[in-house]
This record gives C-alpha cells, sequence and structure tokens, in this order.
C-alpha cells in the first residue's frame, strides 16, 4: 500500500509531493491541475520495470501515435534534458520504490557539405552540426525492501526499431505488485478475462457477496462461453448483467479490476447517474476492504464527492482510510490540500466547496 | 456552493448571530473588506476551523479572528481554540484578544469580555444597560427567575424580552445588531472593537 509519492518532471507536473495515503483516496482539482498525470505516475511507479507502461498512459489518453516527438511527451515542458523522477515509500511490505526514466537518445549528424568538401573537420564545429533525437526511453528503477541498506537496481527501456518498438525487459525481477488502470475508455474491456481470473482464483463468491448488497435478488455470476457475464436473479433464465440498472455493470467491471493491489479509476463517476454515486462507491467500500486493495481515483464530479463521504460515514465512519486530496496548481507550482473524512463531512456540512 | 475565500480578512463565528452581529458592528466602524463564517455552535470548531483552513484562497488570508463564547471558562474555551489551531500548523495568539505574528496572523476573542464567563447576550445586553427599556425588561427577568419552571437560560431570555421592547420585534440578537437595537457606542465595546480593528 502506497504512503506517499513523489513526483518530478512527468507531463505538465514539476515537482509534487503528496503524504499520507489511505486505502481509498480520491482526488480532484480543476481541468488541467494534474489529476491524471498523479494516476499515471503511481501506474508506472507499481509496474516500474515494464518498459510498455509509457506507451500505455498515451494510449489511456488516446494518443496511440510512436514517433520521435510522441517519446518528449512523458517530460515537463517536453524538456528530455530533466528526467522524470518518480518515487513512493509503501507499507505491508515497507520498501521505498524509485523510477527514473531518462530519454534514449540517438544521434544524427547533420554536417554542412563546405565542411566535408574541405576534408578538415573542426572538433567543435563538427559537435555543433550534430543533432540528437529521442528514439525511446530508459527505465531506471531502485527498489530498498524493508530492512535492506543496498537497494535492488533494475534497468530497463524501449526503443523503436524500424517500424516496430523493442522493448528491454528484465532478466530476473519479478514485479509482486499489481496495479490496474481504468479510465472511461478502458473500464469495460477485458470484463470476460478479468472476470475469469476471478473464477480460476475461487472469488466468484465474494464479488457475488459485494454485488448484492446493491442488488440483493443478485444469487449467482457466471461466465458464457460467449464472454458475457451472467447474473442470478430468481428469474427462469440468466440475465447477461449488462443489462442490469443502475450501473451495476460498470461497478461489476471496478470490483473486478479490485482484485488487484493497485487501482487506479480515472473519472470515477463517469457513467453513475446522481443517484447511483453511493452504490458505486458503497461497492468500492466494500471490495478494497474485502480484496485488500488500495483504490486512487479522480473525479470532478462534486455528487460525487458527496458520494464518497456519505457512504463511508455509512459503512466505515471511524476506520479514518479516506483521503480526498485537492491539487492545486499555479503556473509551476502544485499544492496539495488534504482532507480526511471527518472534515469534509464538515465542509460538505458548510456547502464549502472542497474541487 | 461557495467556491473560494476572496478575502485576505476572515472572521470565524459560532452561528447566524453571531455573523449578523459581527456584520452590523464592522459595518459600524467602517470596515467592510473582510468575509465572515459560521461554524454552526462551538462543538463544530474543531471540525470547521481545518475545513475553513482547507478552503481554496486560504493560503492568502492575511487575518484570522475567531471568537467564540466563554460560557463557563474563558480560558479553557481560548485554549480549546489555540489546540485546533496547532493541530493545523497555524500560528495561535499566545494571549486572549492578542494576535500572532504567523501567516495568517490570529486573534482570539472570548465572549462576552474575554475574562469573563458569559455569551454574545451578556455583551449585547452591557451596551444597553442605560437604557429604559432595560427597566421592563429587568422587572420581567427577575419575576420569571421565581417561577417554578424558570427558563434554563436567564440571559438569552432577557435579551429577547429587551428585542420584544423594541419599535419592530426581531426574534434574535444578530438581527437586532442589524437593526441597531444594541448600542455599538457602549465602553463595554472597546475591547471587542480593539479586537476586530485588526481586521482593518
Amino acid at each position: 500500500m502506497y504512503k506517499n509519492i513523489t513526483i518530478k518532471g512527468l507531463r505538465g507536473i514539476k515537482r509534487l509531493k503528496i503524504e499520507d495515503f489511505r486505502q481509498v483516496n480520491l482526488f480532484v482539482g480543476k481541468n488541467n491541475c494534474g489529476k491524471t498525470t498523479i494516476l499515471e505516475g503511481l501506474f508506472l511507479l507499481t509496474g516500474p520495470t515494464n518498459a510498455e507502461l509509457p506507451l500505455k498512459i498515451n494510449s489511456f489518453r488516446k494518443f496511440n501515435v510512436i514517433d520521435e516527438n510522441s517519446w518528449t511527451l512523458f517530460f515537463n515542458k517536453l524538456d528530455v534534458n530533466s528526467n522524470i523522477e518518480i518515487s513512493g515509500g509503501l507499507v505491508k511490505p515497507k520498501e521505498k520504490r524509485s523510477l527514473t526514466i531518462k530519454p534514449s537518445m540517438k544521434s544524427i549528424a547533420i554536417m554542412e557539405k563546405t565542411t566535408i568538401d574541405k576534408k578538415v573537420v573542426d572538433i567543435k564545429d563538427s559537435y555543433s552540426g550534430l543533432t540528437s533525437g529521442v528514439d525511446g526511453l530508459k527505465l531506471e528503477y531502485s527498489l530498498t525492501k524493508n530492512k535492506s541498506k543496498t537497494p535492488e537496481k533494475i534497468i530497463t527501456g524501449i526503443v523503436a526499431k524500424g517500424p516496430g518498438i523493442q522493448f528491454e525487459m528484465p532478466k530476473e525481477y519479478k514485479e509482486l505488485l499489481r496495479g490496474v488502470f481504468i479510465n472511461p475508455t478502458t473500464i469495460s474491456g477485458d470484463i470476460g478475462t478479468r472476470f475469469n481470473n476471478v473464477q480460476i482464483k475461487k472469488q466468484t463468491g465474494k464479488i457475488t457477496e459485494v454485488l448484492s448488497q446493491i442488488e440483493p435478488s443478485l444469487d449467482n455470476l457466471s461466465l458464457g462461453a460467449d464472454g458475457i457475464i451472467y447474473c442470478d436473479i430468481g428469474l427462469d433464465r440468466l440475465m447477461p448483467v449488462n443489462v442490469m440498472g443502475d450501473g451495476i455493470f460498470r461497478v461489476l467491471s471496478i470490483i473486478l479490476a479490485t482484485i488487484n493491489g493497485i487501482v487506479l479509476v480515472d473519472e470515477v463517476e463517469n457513467g453513475f447517474y446522481h443517484s447511483s454515486q453511493e452504490i458505486l462507491w458503497d461497492a468500492i467500500f466494500k471490495s478494497a476492504k474485502e480484496f485488500n486493495v488500495q483504490i486512487f481515483a479522480t473525479t470532478h464530479s462534486i455528487e460525487c464527492v458527496k458520494a464518497f463521504s456519505s457512504s463511508y460515514s455509512r459503512l466505515e465512519k471511524d476506520n479514518d482510510e479516506i483521503r480526498l486530496y485537492r491539487v492545486e496548481r499555479k503556473d509551476d507550482d502544485f499544492k496539495i490540500v488534504s482532507y480526511d473524512h471527518k472534515t469534509l463531512e464538515a465542509s460538505l456540512d458548510s456547502d464549502w466547496e472542497v474541487r | 456552493m461557495t467556491d473560494i475565500i476572496h478575502q485576505k480578512k476572515v472572521l470565524a463565528v459560532e452561528g447566524k448571530d453571531e455573523v449578523n452581529f459581527f456584520n452590523a458592528l464592522l459595518k459600524y466602524v467602517e470596515i467592510t473588506d473582510f468575509e465572515v463564517y459560521e461554524v454552526g455552535g462551538k462543538q463544530q470548531f474543531k471540525d470547521k476551523l481545518p475545513a475553513l483552513a482547507r478552503r481554496r484562497g486560504f493560503s492568502d488570508v492575511e487575518v484570522l479572528a475567531v471568537v467564540r463564547d466563554a460560557d463557563n471558562d474563558a480560558n479553557a474555551a481560548f485554549e480549546s481554540i489555540r489546540n485546533i489551531l496547532k493541530k493545523e500548523k497555524l500560528e495561535p495568539p499566545i494571549q486572549i484578544n492578542q494576535f500572532s505574528e504567523g501567516r495568517p496572523k490570529i486573534g482570539i476573542f472570548i465572549m462576552p469580555g474575554n475574562s469573563d464567563e458569559g455569551m454574545l447576550e451578556d455583551l449585547c445586553l452591557k451596551t444597553v444597560e442605560n437604557n429604559l427599556a432595560m427597566d421592563c425588561v429587568q422587572l420581567f427577568t427577575n419575576c420569571i427567575s421565581e417561577l417554578e419552571k424558570s427558563p434554563n437560560n436567564i440571559v438569552k431570555a432577557k435579551a429577547q424580552a429587551f428585542l420584544a421592547a423594541m419599535p419592530k420585534l426581531v426574534t434574535s440578537v444578530g438581527l437586532g445588531a442589524q437593526k441597531g437595537y444594541w448600542n455599538f457606542n457602549s465602553e463595554e465595546l472597546t475591547d471587542l472593537k480593539a479586537f476586530i480593528n485588526n481586521l482593518r
């Protein structure tokens, strides 16, 4: 479970530190304040040796172009001379993760024709005639476990090779932390596969239990050969879960993601009516607890924030396991304002804006 | 939903009555560029002051004045607010009615008069002690105090009785302040006026 994260030089974020993470963390803030980038930073640090993840976070933003310019998009102000540094502290197990992302540079010699003709190449001039291009990324990961003093270091990378992409994968390191990134475009993708994984781990009952608290008639879930998840609601035949009301399909999509370690949900309110927001949070709080996962989500919606607070009031209240973070950005300066549940409740009670 | 704190001077008070009272008093002393926030009762300061300190715009606030009732113990009330502020890593004043030097600079005024026991109503009544209507109010208060089931809060009852004696009936001391029924020129308000002068 993450306790803190520091992000330097990733996309719009020059430097930002967030502390005191809890089991369920909700980010709010104005457009372009860096909420999604924080999720991306957490995602990269959760799979720090997976060199494919930078491309994935671009594709989550519906940007699938890979060329010389696309690599620079990860760097703050497109400045590839400043590395991206993401570090975070975790507990249970206690470890410190640190990921540095550097550009992989290729050199392109551009020499003046006149210089070549002279057959004398002045070192200074020839250097100024070289430009470098970025053809990929280098990922340098450092992991310090519990009482260990020397960090384990793993270097991976991704480089454009001709029409394709070449990944450098770690030979001996196996990442134990799991992370899932959900956004409005990816939420329902792969739901059958995810459900199948749950089925194999014999955890279908737990999913049903969480869902049945939202839809009491729901008794059982099963995966059809057609890849559709069906539910038993006491009728003569099973019903595709897709046609169930109150956003239960989307709730199920999120729950299925929450059987992994870290779940990152961008625009968590998306697809839920105002009246269903509490159902969504009920499901998230219950499944986060049931499957012991840590959730990081973003939202624009005040109804979603209110539901976040009221659902927690009903279900947990005394455990102090949620935080709302407002990300404030003024030019290059980022400020995080953190609300525990009591302060959030007090703010909403007074109708004081928290976003 | 109110979005951000716009002013650099902020007053935090217990309830709506105090909001009305201070809006009237600050207008009287010609202080205009401030915002008053009610916390919804003295028990709410512990949650509402941290909430106020997290509002967008609070980092630009230069002066924060907190006013609460002494009830039975002015020092305990003062310490309670100090502890809430310290928890928020805000610099509280060392003494009642003084302002700290931090940013924001913070002052705490304990009603009715810093070292006394009591509340807003006590202070309001002190300002009108020489008002002729107080003779009637005093007689009425003496009478109801003798009842077998007398009011739990005789000061509040007395303040209501005074308001009932005014030309146009209002039902709260805050609205009374808006109507000009309390004497803002009274010497009894000297300390409070000196305190809110920091919001100038």
